[in-house]
């Protein structure tokens, strides 16, 4: 069966006004039609929550080089925008990728 | 039965309440969303909790647009208050509004399994609205308490903006709940509906209904209608059925006299007056040909019309 979307009025840090494409989470649903404006604020907590946890498990492993990656995907359920972990590239929600130089262990 | 949606048993009454339904009908905008509603009451126009959502001052206000104007409305009652951002019940809310000369919908009880359902919203900002029809499917409870039952639609596009729109009964021509939520926002998979006991039982409209609708005849007149309409619609069906049964009986026969189709009339107790009535009216709608000396023909679409 089809996701559903349906466009949101988003307010970005610098006070500019965008629709976005947001993915209902469930089929069913209160039908008034949403005029308000949602903030990127709660979407802005997400991704630093995120990335300070990936940063956080990445430290005990002290690689040389890391990089993250994932696919993020606004949600609208009940009424609230929330965020999304989907597939980034591949299969994978999120996908680290860690290096060591030659140096270590020399 | 016959199929009144499909033309073949047409019920006047109900076409007219259908007609007075939209002219019930209100878009109410509010600060954070739109939806419908309709009026009760005069100058007090019925909607869901969740179009209007939050409660921000004791003389808030909510716009209303009816007949191609926009007015202001006060929002007079909140069920519950305040209202939460989701598992909203019952999800009511009343307007007061400065609109004068307009129709009130009647709220009556009882939805029965399978019945025909019909409704007027708005869509979208700014629309001029549009109907929606649907089955009643039965009721689904989320939770113990009865203002937690909803009415189950089925075969039916219950669309955003929708919410607070009136459920027209269109078996007994009552207002039977109003649309609080969607089955699924892209398909034609019906919704769900706060039931009229609801809305009468916490809003105490019953004695303000019963007395507007004593003062103002239109639709108690019309509902009465639908059930004669009905009666007759019966009639017709029962006898349209026997006359086919008789005409199987008269092998390579497609026409039965006219002293046949009175034993017909007269075995299924009707009285000349009635006959004649029913005769002209299947007349009317060519399943039958009247012919010369009495005698009556099946039509090609008399033929066709299913009688089981």
């Amino acid at each position: 069966m089809a996701i559903q979307t349906r466009p949101v009025r988003m307010r970005l840090s610098n006070g500019t006004v965008i629709k976005v494409q947001a993915t209902s989470l469930t089929r069913e649903s209160d039908v008034s039609a949403l005029k308000r404006e949602y903030s990127f604020d709660d979407i802005r907590l997400a991704i630093e929550g995120l990335t300070e946890t990936a940063f956080i498990a990445m430290k005990k492993a002290r690689p040389t080089r890391a990089s993250v990656e994932f696919g993020l995907e606004l949600g609208l359920e009940s009424g609230k925008l929330t965020a999304l972990l989907v597939k980034g590239t591949g299969t994978a929600n999120l996908k680290i990728t860690l290096e060591w130089s030659n140096s270590i262990g020399q | 039965m016959g199929n009144s949606e499909s033309g073949q048993f047409p019920q006047s009454a109900i076409r007219q309440l259908k007609s007075l339904l939209e002219r019930c009908t209100v878009q109410v905008h509010s600060e954070d969303s739109y939806g419908s509603g309709f009026f009760v009451l005069p100058g007090l126009a019925l909607t869901c909790a969740h179009v209007v959502s939050v409660r921000r001052n004791r003389r808030q206000k909510v716009t209303i647009f009816w007949g191609g104007r926009a007015y202001d409305g006060r929002l007079k009652r909140l069920v519950p208050d305040p209202c939460p951002e989701e598992d909203i019940f019952p999800d009511l809310a009343t307007i007061d509004v400065a609109v004068k000369n307009h129709p009130c919908a009647l709220l009556g009880t009882g939805c029965e399994s399978g019945i025909d359902v019909y409704g007027w919203g708005f869509g979208g900002m700014g629309a001029f609205g549009e109907s929606f029809s649907a089955k009643v499917e039965g009721l689904k409870r989320y939770g113990r308490s009865p203002e937690r039952t909803l009415i189950k639609l089925k075969e039916g596009q219950i669309s955003e903006g929708f919410s607070g729109a009136p459920v027209l009964n269109c078996q007994t021509g009552v207002v039977c709940g109003l649309i609080k939520r969607t089955r699924d926002l892209e398909l034609d998979q019906g919704g769900f509906a706060i039931r009229t006991e609801v809305v009468l039982a916490r809003l105490k409209l019953a004695r303000r209904q019963q007395a507007y609708h004593r003062e103002n005849l239109e639709w108690p007149y019309l509902v009465s209608q639908v059930k004669t309409e009905s009666g007759m619609e019966q009639k017709y069906f029962v006898f349209l059925r026997a006359f086919k049964s008789a005409l199987e009986l008269t092998a390579a026969s497609d026409y039965l006299p006219a002293e046949e189709v009175n034993a017909i009339a007269r075995k299924l107790g009707f009285d000349s007056h009635q006959t004649l009535r029913i005769i002209e009216e299947l007349k009317r709608r060519d399943l039958i040909e009247l012919q010369w000396g009495g005698n009556v023909t099946l039509t090609t679409k008399g033929k066709s019309a299913a009688v089981s």
